[in-house]
């Protein structure tokens, strides 16, 4: 062929990114709706069962592999677990009065978490491929009754909210992921503030906590439940590692270790809830 | 579109598509420092190194189409702009300065994985996805690193199956760019003669000696 005749490299590029910027406008302009959510929604449709397949077929395979990669710090943590497993043990007659103190004080605050909201039960069949995402995929949708924004607990505590819903499918957008917020309440001292997602293995970030309130590293946060929040009162959320003062600041630095386990979650409840049906 | 070239593009599809399955299923699971490889963007990085700009551009934009349908927190588009943006300076790069020997896969699927993260992020940040660099600025050159070393890792079994897809006896222009003097077909004389550009730049240099 005639290199004449060939579409030129840069027109062809600039063709391409002109139809990338228009896609990105689009997708932009329409929000959490539209096309590119419906388009996004199907092909979780189409690919959850086959992702679901794969994945039990092939995670023992990637888990051997992370295993043999993650060898020093598996072992690493497995030394820690066992110091901590026999702190634990040593701990655990004290720590029985100070449960039935916790009750007391949930029961007080009006706190029983999840008394009356209607949940349904779901398991994770796949994770998030991105690294800049934290997502689950759980293998329950919209026939369950499940929506866009319902919050997600485990055992532990919150792990996320829903963000996007197939019929058989929900994707849970995790706590630690950057874009995810949640208004929380310290158990304790009953301050105020907004928990931000950090990214994958780091710490959330409360925000919005004034100097004068009495926070203490290792105090309990749940969802403060205020008006216009996403989430009911008083879901545990995390327990504060850090609290700093800057000097001349109005705002304390506090950061947050969630409670669930995010990186391995398995099964999940979701909270069939919204702020304006309670 | 030729039959060949209706092939050729039935093949390049087939083989994004399972790097789509691969990436959401498999890649998941591969963990190193927390990190998954991006099969998606190595797909971008092979298309251009083995067809060269046009192919790169073509196949990069798809590649990143097909990555946008998995992802919930940023734009639909963005991944196809960040990945068209990759295999074209990929393609530019082989058709220019390199010479493609499979030896050299893995360097260049590090290198252009590095860029693609950073291009990625650039954009995405540009267009006010602040999330992205909200992890801070040693967390994402670990990402980078770590993408790139599992880009290493399968380099020569996606430049290989490459090869294979974009393998055929005409040029497909008007079906994946220009997909191809070098990658279809003629793929042998393509690795004996440089590339024009580079050849001009090595006479000009000689004549300056």
């Amino acid at each position: 062929m005639p290199a004449a005749r060939r579409p030129r490299g840069r027109f062809l590029l600039l063709l391409v990114v002109l139809a990338g910027v228009t896609l990105v406008t689009l997708s932009g302009r329409s929000g959490n709706g539209g096309v590119f959510a419906r388009a996004r929604s199907y092909a979780a449709q189409v690919l959850g069962p086959v992702q679901s397949g794969l994945h039990s077929a092939l995670a023992p395979v990637g888990n051997f592999i992370s295993g043999a990669l993650e060898y020093r710090s598996l072992e690493r943590q497995n030394q820690l677990l066992r110091q901590e497993l026999a702190a634990q043990q040593s701990a655990a007659v004290q720590a029985q009065s100070q449960i039935a103190q916790a009750d007391q004080v949930l029961a007080q605050e009006h706190l029983g978490y999840l008394a009356k909201v209607p949940t349904v039960a779901a398991q994770v069949v796949d994770v998030g491929g991105s690294n800049f995402e934290q997502t689950v995929e759980v293998n329950r949708g919209s026939s369950s009754g499940i929506v866009v924004g319902q919050p997600v607990v485990d055992g532990g505590g919150l792990i996320g909210s829903v963000t996007s819903v197939s019929r058989h499918l929900a994707t849970v957008t995790l706590l630690d992921n950057p874009s995810f917020s949640v208004g929380v309440r310290d158990v304790r001292s009953g301050a105020v503030g907004v928990a931000l997602g950090e990214g994958q293995g780091n710490n959330d970030q409360v925000i919005n906590v004034n100097v004068g309130q009495r926070v203490r590293k290792g105090d309990y946060l749940v969802t403060s439940g205020l008006p216009l929040e996403h989430f009911p009162a008083g879901v545990p959320v995390g327990r504060v590692s850090s609290v700093f003062s800057p000097v001349g600041g109005f705002q304390l630095s506090v950061s947050m270790h969630p409670i669930a386990d995010l990186a391995d979650v398995q099964f999940v409840r979701v909270l069939l809830w919204s702020p304006q049906t309670g | 579109m030729s039959g060949p070239s209706a092939r050729r593009a039935l093949r390049v599809l087939g083989l994004l598509l399972v790097g789509l399955v691969v990436q959401t299923t498999f890649g998941a699971d591969l963990r190193a420092h927390t990190f998954a490889p991006d099969i998606m963007l190595l797909l971008a990085v092979m298309a251009g190194f083995s067809g060269g700009a046009d192919a790169g551009t073509v196949i990069g934009f798809g590649s990143g189409l097909l990555s946008d349908l998995t992802l919930q927190g940023t734009p639909f588009g963005l991944s196809a702009l960040a990945f068209c943006l990759v295999g074209f300076a990929v393609g530019w790069t082989r058709d220019n300065l390199l010479r493609t020997r499979l030896a050299i896969a893995p360097l260049v699927a590090a290198g252009g994985t590095l860029f693609g993260v950073f291009v990625f992020v650039a954009i995405g940040y540009v267009l006010g996805q602040s999330q992205l660099v909200t992890p801070g600025k040693r967390w994402l050159v670990v990402l980078a690193v770590v993408e790139a070393a599992w880009s290493v890792v399968f380099s020569l079994p996606v430049a290989w199956l490459f090869e294979l897809a974009l393998r055929g006896p005409q040029l497909p222009v008007s079906a994946l760019g220009e997909v191809t003097s070098a990658a279809a077909g003629d793929t042998a004389s393509r690795r004996r003669v440089p590339a024009p550009r580079a050849r001009r730049r090595r006479r000009a240099r000689a004549k300056v000696r």
